[in-house]
């Protein structure tokens, strides 16, 4: 697996590729954003993990001219500084997959970048029976069942269910999960998926002393994970 | 400020009552508005013209008509100060009318006419000078401090820029315009502090997280640990003093919906791996159903953050936190009850400003000293409230209100409730 790393912060780049290459990744670094463009049409990556503060251009915009020239991504981290709302939404909008605020910690930055990548490998592929601990879902008579007892789930709730479990850990947005669960939804309807997440937690019990978390990132997105 | 500003305020009763005693004297004194008196007598000639034709009025004495109208003059100014202008109008018109009964009731009754225009006249001036005094008051005032203000920001070397073209203006207007021009360059210099701190701490943060990246690198041993602890809390003050510029900052027109209980469920997910460690039962009781309320989404998970992470902290090991949320028609109730050492009693008004700690010996401990003032300033601003009921020794409980979402409520109702609806209405059917 090869990743493309731009961080201009050269003790930080540093110590980020250390946690990347013992996992057995091949990581290039580049330090400007001109560089990444002029040397990234020659090179195939898995991932991309962006800085978004470059000193010559800003991580949205190479994002933006990498898209220009390539119709094909990998998923983009970004790597941002500032932990605000707006800030995160931003990035979201930008079209990153997920970010990791900086000072990121190694089994942070480990879990998006595996999270992404698990989720790339995985994407079409539905099989019949799901199992996460004491949680079973069978996609076939959408049955789920919490320790051998069977959790009643609406529709919509079992759908958002799978898509949570076949994504854990990534961050998904959501506008993509009303795309995706419910099909278009006016934006009146926002409430409907927090909701829904809300009765998942609930009914599943996704709670820490089970081994789960599942989190609002500012009401832009959700990630479920499992609780480190 | 109260001080100049009452002291002015008895300046001009002062002189309004001078004023108007010396018009009253004058006026029934110089016998200068004689034909005054004399169409008000005519006018009750003619009311009471029977009583009037066959008895005797007897004219009162000069220095009893000053004094009585000087008396009549002055009596305004026991409410000219306290209503509005148009109330005091209104009331001034009302007296004037009243006056003349009086008067005319003197006469009628005990057969004595006093001449009643010296204070009829003193009484219809009282109005214009009160108001022509406060008027003028208001603006020496207004121009003083104005002008210390501007003094003030020019010792802070941020003098303002003139303003144009409207010099030679109504004074009025002149000084409306001075007053805008002054709040806006305050509410600038606001914006421009508030810049510079959150330029600042991130500024700070950035050198700091890379520190710490690198500590990782060494291998542990009492100065690493000493050092990583020194970074986390500078780290953690850079943080604080971000978070609360930005509370104070925060734009209550961008407020979102949100539900306030998968919010605090998610700050108890938050702080449950530090709970575990110092083996804390944490108990919560929220309600089932979603309550909303309009706000910021990061600022009140951070400000829930703290109130439980502040309760775990000063928890004994083993202890328990519980987490209860209730409601009414209005507003949401979330108390965090710790079973900590409390906070003394002259101190628990006190830890929601800036830079307290529950415990002053504690200036150690991690923490910026700007949590609980960053939950006070977050709820203020969502209308809300936070406060901390304790007893040394007996624990800490946290109370924080929030008012809830008036708008009528759509929630997607789930299959198996949508069931039972039709079955609550059927005896009625």
């Amino acid at each position: 697996m090869k990743i493309a790393l731009l961080e201009d912060d050269l003790a930080f780049a540093e110590t980020v590729i250390e946690w990347l290459e013992e996992a057995h990744f091949e990581v290039d670094h580049f330090e400007t954003g001109l560089d990444f463009l002029k040397e990234f049409p020659n090179l195939q990556y898995d991932l991309f993990i962006f800085d978004w503060a470059l000193p010559d251009m800003e991580g949205p915009d190479v994002m933006v001219s990498v898209r220009l020239r390539s119709n094909k991504l990998p998923p983009i981290i970004f790597f941002t500084g500032r932990s605000e709302e707006d800030d995160i939404v931003r990035v979201m909008e930008a079209g990153a997959d997920d970010y990791v605020v900086k000072p990121a910690s190694r089994a942070m930055l480990m879990a998006r970048v595996n999270a992404l990548l698990r989720r790339v490998a995985s994407q079409s592929q539905v099989e019949a029976c799901y199992e996460y601990g004491a949680l079973k879902l069978d996609t076939r008579s959408r049955v789920v069942t919490l320790a051998g007892e069977e959790v009643k789930l609406t529709d919509k709730e079992f759908d958002l269910a799978l898509y949570f479990f076949k994504n854990e850990g990534v961050l998904l947005s959501r506008t993509h999960l009303m795309n995706v669960v419910w099909g278009a939804v006016s934006e009146l309807e926002t409430r409907k998926v927090d909701v829904h997440v809300s009765h998942l937690r609930s009914k599943l019990k996704l709670v820490p002393e089970n081994g789960w978390k599942l989190t609002s990132i500012y009401q832009q997105g959700y990630r479920l994970e499992r609780n480190r | 400020m109260n001080m100049f500003v009452s002291a002015m305020r008895l300046n001009d009763k002062i002189f309004t009552t001078i004023v108007l005693i010396l018009l009253s004297a004058l006026f029934s004194s110089s016998g200068v508005f004689t034909g005054v008196d004399r169409l008000i007598y005519e006018g009750m000639q003619w009311l009471h013209y029977e009583e009037a034709s066959d008895s005797v009025v007897r004219l009162v004495s000069l220095p009893v008509t000053i004094a009585t109208s000087v008396l009549l003059a002055i009596l305004p100014l026991l409410w000219l100060p306290k209503l509005t202008p148009c109330k005091s109008l209104m009331v001034n018109f009302l007296y004037l009318i009243a006056v003349i009964f009086i008067v005319y009731a003197g006469a009628v009754l005990f057969r004595l006419w006093v001449r009643p225009s010296g204070a009829l006249l003193a009484i219809l001036l009282a109005y214009p000078v009160w108001r022509w005094r406060r008027l003028d008051s208001a603006q020496l005032f207004l121009d003083r401090e104005l002008q210390n203000l501007r003094d003030e920001l020019a010792a802070l070397g941020m003098e303002q820029e003139e303003e144009v073209g409207v010099v030679n203006e109504d004074p009025l207007q002149y000084r409306i315009s001075r007053v805008q021009l002054t709040a806006k360059h305050l509410r600038d210099l606001h914006k421009s502090r508030s810049d510079t701190l959150t330029f600042i701490s991130h500024d700070i943060r950035a050198p700091l997280g890379a520190a710490m990246l690198l500590l990782d690198k060494f291998e542990n041993n009492k100065y690493t640990e000493r050092m990583e602890r020194m970074i986390t809390r500078a780290h953690a003050m850079a943080e604080g003093f971000l978070q609360a510029s930005r509370a104070e900052m925060v734009n209550v027109n961008k407020f979102q919906e949100l539900d306030m209980v998968s919010l605090t469920q998610q700050a108890v997910d938050d702080v449950y791996e530090i709970a575990l460690a110092k083996q804390l039962q944490l108990s919560t009781q929220l309600p089932e159903d979603p309550l909303w309320v309009r706000g910021d989404f990061g600022l009140l998970l951070r400000a829930v953050s703290n109130v439980l992470l502040n309760a775990v902290k000063y928890s004994p090991d083993q202890s328990e936190v519980k987490v209860l949320m209730t409601s009414d028609a209005q507003s949401l109730t979330l108390k965090v009850i710790d079973q900590g050492p409390g906070i003394p009693a002259k101190k628990v008004t006190k830890i929601f400003k800036r830079f307290s700690r529950a415990d002053g010996e504690h200036q150690a401990q991690e923490g910026s000293g700007l949590g609980l003032y960053f939950v006070n300033v977050t709820l203020r601003k969502h209308r809300g409230t936070v406060v901390a009921q304790s007893e040394e020794g007996r624990g800490a409980t946290f109370i924080i209100t929030l008012p809830l979402e008036r708008r009528k409520i759509n929630n997607p109702v789930d299959n198996e409730r949508r069931a039972l609806i039709p079955a609550m209405f059927s005896d009625s059917i």
